[in-house]
């Protein structure tokens, strides 16, 4: 529990409240977004879970506390098995805690470049999958189809989105908490392929809302776009420092966005390490 | 995806104190170019201007503004290292020429980042070969930069070049900071050529950039286990003991063991990272502003298996 704590404390700090004494942040809801489309988990961390007429596709754990909460959330709306789990990418803060699933028999898959992640970094609370893809995977059980779709190198480089057909709703894990500006010094994105996936996105005209690996239950597109917005303000404020001489203490200090960019949640904690994340990409390619 | 690049003006900042810089003929040994300087304030400018300094016979170290190279002159051409940019990379070959004649026959990079790795043009205009880990390979393309020379020759493990009676090893231990770093040893062994992987003296700045954290530490590990007498540094100080190594080793042990005690302590989550403190190293140039950061790094190590 610890681990999950300090993970989530690692994702979050952007939308925790100062003292987390309130711990808000945890409590856990279920909140069906489109039909069988539910979203389920609490601002810490976020599951998408598919009800379908042949049983349940389930994505990240989280932990096993976590997976035995959302176990028993999903017992709620029906008596029928989960025949599968999908990992939305390689981190611990959502892969962690999968053995309830697959002690009832469920399927494990992820993204094939997850795994060496997985096997050069063991974890004891890892289930390992049982089936990776390598692209693009369209998933049908029963009378529903998610697509599994690959941007490529993102945050991390086995991240997938995940859409029902048919359906509005995207679950984006981590590549955008709504309303927010992102950790600080970004742990595991890369930023120009960050912004690549963002806009790769947000040209598909087939979604309107998402759910997110940490966060409020779904947000409007409109907070995907701002946050890719935010980014490219971010970039283009320290490539012009770099340019007009500055080092990294001054852009530093005095790294400002627009108004709209400051009424993020974490920006006044966050934009100077984010200044000097992006710094040392453009500095030394990283 | 490209990102396209102006002229980027090298912003790594470290403290230096200021080793002499003798350019005669036979060289100080070894000691007196290591003799101690008072601890310096932290100003976090980096040293203005280019020095270039005879290490051994045939062995110089050059540097300008913030960021170090190593060069060798044999009887055969000259091999250089890490270019830095066109503006240094200039500077350097001028450098160069005020002692040999010779011509520039191979480059070597040490990792691939840009603070290092830009501006060899020059070199290749004159036919040096580029020299380079493989795994550099895959970062040039995957983020291009017109400033960079393709490396002509790559190798997967660690490589030897010779060229006139002279050899430069080039050690590779996997994946550190970033996954192509090779730390240089010239014949006869006596000295190392380390960039970015130690600060003497230092905390570590900040967040850590491309460290990854375990295999950093492994690899500090195997560099104590060389036998060698001084550390060429990338940056700071033109020279160190290898007891640096160890300093920067104990001290990431030191993080990683409060990290991990911090987390088991049943303390905020949200506030760990003002707990972690190693003060045994609060001597460290930087420690006060940068702890916190450290601190977050480990954090994320230990919280995503980042």
């Amino acid at each position: 529990m610890r681990l999950f704590l300090i993970a989530a404390a690692v994702c979050l700090a952007t939308i925790a409240p100062a003292s987390a004494q309130s711990l808000d942040i945890f409590k856990k809801t279920t909140t069906e977004v489109a039909p069988g489309v539910y979203s389920y988990g609490a601002f810490s961390a976020r599951s998408l879970f598919v009800l379908t007429n042949d049983g349940v596709i389930t994505t990240d754990p989280v932990s096993a506390k976590n997976a035995a909460d959302m176990r028993a959330a999903i017992a709620e709306v029906t008596d029928l098995p989960v025949k599968y789990v999908i990992y939305s990418h390689q981190h611990w803060d959502h892969v962690l805690g999968g053995q309830i699933f697959k002690d009832e028999g469920a399927t494990f898959i992820s993204h094939d470049k997850c795994i060496p992640h997985f096997t050069r970094h063991p974890n004891d609370e890892l289930v390992m999958p049982d089936r990776t893809v390598t692209g693009d995977h369209a998933l049908t059980l029963g009378d529903k189809t998610l697509k599994l779709m690959y941007f490529g190198h993102n945050h991390g480089d086995c991240m997938l989105v995940m859409q029902v057909e048919g359906t509005d709703v995207l679950y984006i894990n981590d590549l955008v908490t709504p309303y927010s500006v992102g950790l600080g010094f970004m742990p595991d994105y890369d930023p120009g392929e960050w912004v690549r996936t963002l806009h790769e996105l947000e040209a598909r005209n087939d979604w309107t809302q998402f759910i997110g690996g940490h966060g409020i239950p779904v947000a409007p597109k409109d907070a995907m776009v701002q946050r890719r917005r935010y980014m490219e303000a971010l970039m283009a404020a320290v490539l012009n420092g770099i340019e007009n001489g500055k080092r990294l203490e001054e852009l530093y200090d005095t790294i400002e966005l627009a108004d709209e960019f400051q009424e993020m949640r974490g920006y006044d904690t966050h934009i100077r390490r984010g200044a000097e994340r992006i710094y040392h990409f453009y500095t030394m390619g990283w | 995806m490209i990102m396209t690049i102006k002229s980027i003006i090298v912003g790594m900042t470290f403290v230096f104190f200021a080793a002499s810089s003798l350019a005669a003929e036979k060289g100080p040994s070894i000691e007196e170019l290591m003799k101690p300087a008072p601890n310096p304030a932290w100003n976090g400018f980096a040293l203005a201007g280019h020095s270039t300094t005879k290490l051994a016979d045939g062995l110089y170290a050059f540097r300008n503004t913030g960021t170090r190279s190593i060069f060798m002159v044999t009887d055969d051409g000259v091999i250089a290292t890490d270019p830095i940019n066109a503006e240094t990379a200039k500077i350097f070959r001028a450098e160069i020429a005020k002692v040999t004649d010779q011509p520039v026959k191979y480059v070597v990079y040490s990792h691939e980042h840009w603070d290092h790795v830009q501006g060899g043009q020059i070199f290749k205009d004159e036919g040096a070969q580029f020299i380079a880990h493989e795994n550099c390979v895959a970062h040039f393309y995957d983020l291009p930069n017109p400033n960079i020379v393709m490396p002509d020759i790559t190798f997967s493990d660690d490589y030897t070049l010779e060229l006139g009676g002279r050899t430069l090893d080039l050690l590779y231990f996997g994946p550190n900071h970033g996954d192509c770093m090779v730390v240089m040893r010239p014949d006869p062994g006596d000295f190392l050529f380390v960039v970015d992987l130690v600060t003497p003296g230092g905390a570590p700045l900040g967040f850590m950039p491309d460290y990854a954290p375990h295999h950093y530490l492994r690899t500090l590990k195997e560099i104590e286990a060389l036998d060698y007498k001084a550390i060429i540094g990338g940056h700071g100080a033109m020279l160190s003991h290898p007891s640096a190594v160890t300093e920067r080793r104990q001290y990431l042990e030191a993080l990683m063991a409060a990290t991990q005690q911090a987390m088991a302590s049943g303390g905020n989550p949200f506030e760990l990272h003002k707990e972690i403190r190693v003060s045994e190293f609060a001597h460290l140039r930087g420690y006060e502003s940068r702890i916190e950061d450290n601190a977050r790094r480990m954090l994320a190590f230990y919280g995503i298996g980042w």
